[in-house]
């Protein structure tokens, strides 16, 4: 196993960076999350329901989180860019954590720039912060599955969208709909987890160490090791 | 100990032999080119580079087994027609991101000058034609400046300009040591570029033999003179299944002989000669045709153009339906210009 070098790494990220602001499909996933916090910011009849300024979050986590890492890597797959940068002493290792970082960044960039629109304001944020970082690793690694698991750029369309639909917004949608096998299942998502704790940082309390952070780490630490296990098996194949 | 040895490698699928025994070496300054179809030298290369599976045989770079977690990869310069470009960064970004991941490679100023792209350098890759995207992944496969350089059919489809940047590129990394591997579907475009050229098909991998014909040139002009002075009467035979045609010289739009055969071009096909090239030369000298290359011998009155690729490489194209492309020699280029009159 050749070293990582911090290097390359960087000459990666800038890579993905200059590309990255160059590609529409992803900016657009920047964009409606936003968009969506400005929508939600003028909607009058809202006021005093602050949970629902969580929904441009959560939906930056499926998009700017699980669509563009997935695309990104996806895109290389299909147009077989990859294998050129294989031949080089970049190991794939590097490409992914040069691409995670992309994802990791504008995520985090996203969600700031929807609060920022929102105006929302949390009670602590340094715990805000740390259950988000959370989150955001949980979905960019379930984007690097998707990414890794589709040939092609419209196949990560069929995989992303209902991951990011069941994962990102369900919690939102299953109050409305209020059946108790799904109020059940939802209770598990992190995403769940993830609003259940804004809500008690909304209301100016500390949450529990306990569940919340328990449920969101088991999901990362369970979506890492699928992750590993078909990085191995994909990059054998190709 | 060759740079890279090919020792006898076979594919099959099945019951089928998709590659008959390749045995090849490459040394270093050495260009080798192989002209085949386009499918079976993708799967040709794509075995040589670790891509494919050989069924039996094996590849050595160096003396040292290939596989896929070599640590000389990077010595290996790779373009392969599926090969794709980053098009959403700009010329002088995609080559400064490949350089930026070796710690040693060419200069990359340097190298878009070589390629011809130094005015093109902030153009976004997307925007390129086919002929300026193929110059950028030439300029990709040097950015490490490696010693091998294993090549799908470059010239495919690009334009006149982007095939002399290519032969200025091989000439100047032949005089640099580099090895060239490169598949081609023309044996002209071969044969303008290296002797080393071998025909590969699934029958068989054989060099192309272009070194009998020479042996009794002297000889046979004299005794040619004798027995067709100008103004007799020659036809040109050739053989098509039981039928024999004759072909006016005039008709006749170049010769070429491969593997021992000669072949007749008329009009845009091909036909098959019985008598040897010396022979044929003989008869058609008369009629103002030219040995521009062992292998060749073309129709003065159809050239329409002569094509400098680098100081020893030159071609002939014809003004033919096809504008056919005949390789000339170094050493026939005086005797050209002194037939022509320049």
């Amino acid at each position: 196993m050749m070293s990582i070098s911090w290097r390359r790494i960087q000459v990666i990220i800038r890579k993905e960076l200059k590309d990255a602001l160059r590609n529409y499909q992803v900016l657009m996933m920047v964009v409606v999350p936003i968009g969506m916090a400005l929508l939600y910011q003028n909607m009058q009849s809202l006021e005093g329901n602050q949970l629902i300024l969580i929904f441009p979050i959560l939906m930056s986590f499926g998009m700017t989180g699980t669509i563009v890492q997935s695309m990104i890597i996806a895109e290389e797959k299909e147009k077989h860019t990859l294998r050129a940068l294989m031949l080089s002493p970049a190991t794939a290792i590097e490409v992914m954590i040069g691409k995670s970082f992309l994802s990791f960044f504008l995520t985090l960039l996203t969600i700031f720039l929807t609060m920022l629109v929102t105006g929302l304001s949390m009670g602590i944020s340094l715990l805000f912060w740390c259950i988000t970082l959370l989150c955001i690793l949980f979905f960019i690694t379930v984007g690097t599955i998707v990414g890794l698991m589709s040939k092609s750029l419209t196949e990560t369309a069929y995989l992303g969208m209902p991951i990011m639909f069941l994962m990102g917004l369900s919690p939102i949608f299953a109050p409305l709909i209020n059946k108790a096998w799904l109020t059940k299942i939802v209770s598990f998502l992190p995403t769940a987890h993830y609003l259940q704790a804004t809500e008690l940082l909304m209301k100016g309390k500390t949450f529990i160490v306990g569940s919340h952070w328990l449920n969101i780490t088991i999901w990362l630490i369970l979506a890492v090791i699928i992750c590993l296990f078909v990085f191995k098996r994909n990059r054998i194949e190709d | 100990m060759a740079l890279l040895e090919i020792s006898g490698i076979i594919k099959q699928d099945r019951n089928a032999t998709l590659l008959s025994p390749v045995h090849l070496q490459v040394e270093p300054s050495q260009c080798v080119m192989i002209r085949t179809r386009g499918d079976l030298g993708t799967l040709f290369l794509q075995i040589v580079l670790g891509l494919n599976r050989a069924s039996e045989g094996e590849v050595f770079f160096q003396g040292e087994r290939l596989h896929p977690d070599m640590k000389k990869w990077h010595q290996i310069g790779r373009f392969l027609l599926t090969d794709q470009l980053y098009s959403r960064l700009t010329v002088s970004e995609y080559l400064h991101f490949f350089r930026g991941l070796y710690t040693n490679g060419r200069e990359i100023y340097s190298l878009m000058q070589l390629m011809g792209l130094e005015s093109l350098q902030h153009k976004i890759i997307r925007k390129l034609n086919n002929s300026e995207k193929r110059r950028v992944h030439l300029a990709r496969c040097l950015v490490n400046d490696p010693i091998l350089l294993v090549l799908e059919d470059p010239e495919y489809k690009v334009d006149l300009e982007t095939r002399h940047i290519i032969r200025k590129m091989f000439d100047q990394l032949l005089k640099e040591g580099k090895a060239l591997l490169v598949t081609t579907s023309l044996v002209e475009d071969a044969l303008a570029i290296t002797d080393d050229v071998y025909l590969l098909d699934e029958q068989q991998f054989k060099k192309l033999n272009i070194e009998n014909e020479t042996d009794t040139q002297d000889s046979d002009e004299e005794n040619v003179d004798i027995h067709f002075p100008v103004g007799s009467f020659v036809k040109i035979p050739a053989k098509v299944k039981d039928k024999i045609l004759l072909f006016d010289p005039l008709e006749i739009n170049y010769v070429e002989s491969i593997e021992g055969k000669v072949y007749l071009h008329v009009k845009s096909d091909k036909f098959l000669c019985d008598l040897r090239l010396n022979e044929l030369e003989g008869q058609l000298k008369t009629f103002g045709f030219f040995r521009c290359h062992r292998s060749y011998i073309v129709n003065l009155q159809r050239v329409r153009e002569i094509i400098k690729w680098t100081r020893n490489s030159y071609s002939l194209i014809l003004d033919d339906p096809n504008r056919s492309e005949v390789p000339l020699s170094k050493g026939n280029m005086e005797e050209l210009k002194r037939l022509i009159g320049i």
